[in-house]
């Protein structure tokens, strides 16, 4: 279970894990998206 | 030709490649067996959990075995062009589609006969409340057939047909294993009229993707 | 070219540029915020105390999961319906189902991660857990199947028709798994907890990760269909050049320059 309560926070790793586990699933799949635009656009602009 | 006429033309197209090839006999039926087989090893009949999860590895084994069963009914079409003269048959959509189902449905059924008696005989369990457990038993196996049908067509002509059928039609099939094991538990170790609602439920299931069946088979067969 | 090259952008776009833009900057404060009521701004729970936090993702994940593959659904229907059969519709059908498997999976996970320290298990076989691994799987084979490399048309014809099914099986997956769940009782307290009414600060936290939630899920449903498109139209033009190159080598006195415009002839 929990260690000890960091920033005052029961079952502190959870809960920051879920929350950091989302942004940076979220955050990196926007990333993805962006990059590989930016690819595809570049191709397109050799046209 | 009727509708009725035309399925029982397709249907028995595939019932006498059976016939002659016995591919179902000899090659499904076994599978089916032996799944069940290697089930007893990895859970020790000494313990009598066999006895109490047989109606859980019966189904799943049947499912497991449907998905051979449907690559075979796809498979005997892929070569030859005998999918273009399928098409070219003048036979509609739904007649094909209940035709192919009908024919995978019986053979299905005919594993489970002999699959029941395995689980009979090997894992000792006695079947009772005979009419709720033969009626899902149906009901269940029409619905995987038309499920199979549907996404056995669907995936006719890829490659890949083989491995993506079963990750298609296994979680669209969930709740076929769920009322049908249910349904079996009821009647053999429960309460058998507890099997009621699962056999409503199986019954739901094989009405909606028969027609689901008779309506997208065609449109899918042109793409294959 | 400049009025042509403007065109073809408006074409690969659900949103115009500005309204993305805004959007991708509103969803990002939304999030921001929501982090900032759900980690500080809320209350601990009474009985879960910090916990709770999770299920201010958690929820939000779960119905962003279900409008997205209802945008799927609905967009597999648009495009099997010939009066409005367009490559939109397969696109943002595709777009969202994707996005729908990450919600999905997120749902999973801050599921699981909230059960560990409030009931002391990883998974419990809840319905409403069960019915969202089933969903997860039936939508990853979706995306399986739109990687296969067939025509635009086969490929939307076969997925359209495969969401429809998800869509129409999910229901039924529901019922029976939940009916099953029910009846054997255990379900119940474990649901019970997710039911809890919640007030105040900890009720707002949750309505507004929805809402943050939600314009994450349009951002990224029109940044994903603009890739598709773009991806789509590249494909189109390798099958045109391919073309164009086979015609031109098999000319035995060849124009190679002029060759693309018979090769669409094709």
């Amino acid at each position: 279970m929990s260690a000890a309560p960091v920033l005052g926070m029961e079952f502190a790793g959870y809960v920051i894990t879920g929350w950091v586990l989302t942004g940076v699933v979220l955050g990196g799949y926007w990333l993805w998206i962006v990059q590989r635009t930016k690819r595809a656009e570049r191709s397109r602009e050799r046209e | 030709m009727s509708l009725w006429r035309e399925v029982r033309l397709v249907a028995g197209k595939d019932l006498r490649i059976e016939a002659r090839s016995k591919v179902t006999l000899q090659q499904i039926v076994p599978f089916g067996m032996i799944v069940l087989l290697l089930f007893a090893f990895a859970l020790d009949p000494d313990r009598g959990i066999l006895r109490r999860v047989a109606p859980g590895l019966f189904w799943v084994t049947v499912l497991l075995a449907a998905l051979l069963a449907v690559s075979r009914s796809f498979g005997i079409e892929a070569d030859n062009g005998a999918r273009d003269g399928l098409r070219l048959s003048g036979l509609d959509g739904p007649a094909l589609f209940l035709g192919k189902a009908a024919a995978l449905a019986i053979e299905l059924l005919a594993l489970e006969v002999v699959l029941t008696l395995v689980v009979v005989l090997v894992y000792g369990i006695h079947l009772d409340a005979l009419v709720p457990l033969t009626l899902a038993t149906i009901a269940a196996t029409v619905g995987v057939a038309a499920t199979g049908t549907l996404y056995g067509v669907l995936a006719a002509g890829l490659r890949v047909r083989e491995t993506l059928v079963p990750v298609l039609l296994l979680p669209v099939v969930a709740p076929v294993l769920l009322g049908a094991t249910r349904a079996w538990e009821a009647a053999i170790d429960g309460i058998p009229s507890d099997a009621w609602p699962w056999v409503g439920l199986l019954g739901v299931f094989a009405l909606l993707f028969t027609a689901i069946g008779m309506l997208a088979f065609g449109p899918l067969l042109e793409e294959a | 070219m400049s009025d042509q090259t403007a065109e073809k952008r408006d074409d690969t776009r659900l949103l115009k540029p500005v309204v993305s833009t805004v959007l991708g900057w509103a969803s990002l404060v939304a999030v921001v915020v929501l982090t900032l009521f759900g980690l500080w701004g809320a209350p601990a729970d009474a009985v879960q105390s910090d916990a709770q936090r999770l299920m201010y993702i958690h929820v939000p994940a779960a119905w962003i999961a279900y409008l997205a593959f209802g945008v799927t659904a609905l967009g597999s229907a648009l495009w099997l319906w010939p009066k409005t059969r367009s490559p939109v519709w397969d696109r943002v059908a595709g777009s969202s189902a994707e996005i729908g498997v990450i919600f999905t999976a997120l749902t999973l996970i801050l599921g699981s991660l909230w059960g560990r320290p409030v009931w002391g298990i990883w998974w419990a076989w809840d319905a409403r857990l069960v019915t969202t691994a089933v969903l997860f799987f039936l939508y990853l084979g979706y995306l399986a199947l739109r990687r296969i490399p067939t025509s635009p048309e086969s490929r939307a014809k076969r997925c359209s028709i495969a969401a429809l099914i998800a869509f129409v099986d999910v229901p039924i997956v529901h019922f029976s798994v939940n009916w099953w769940r029910t009846l054997h009782q255990q379900g119940t307290v474990f649901n019970e907890q997710l039911d809890a009414k919640i007030h105040g600060v900890m009720a707002f936290t949750l309505w507004f990760g929805v809402l943050a939630f939600t314009l994450v899920y349009v951002y990224l449903l029109d940044r994903r269909y603009r890739l598709l498109a773009l991806d789509e139209d590249r494909e189109d033009r390798e099958v045109e050049l391919a073309i164009a190159e086979r015609v031109a080598a098999e000319r035995p006195v060849g124009n190679v320059s002029s060759a693309p415009v018979g090769g669409s002839a094709q």
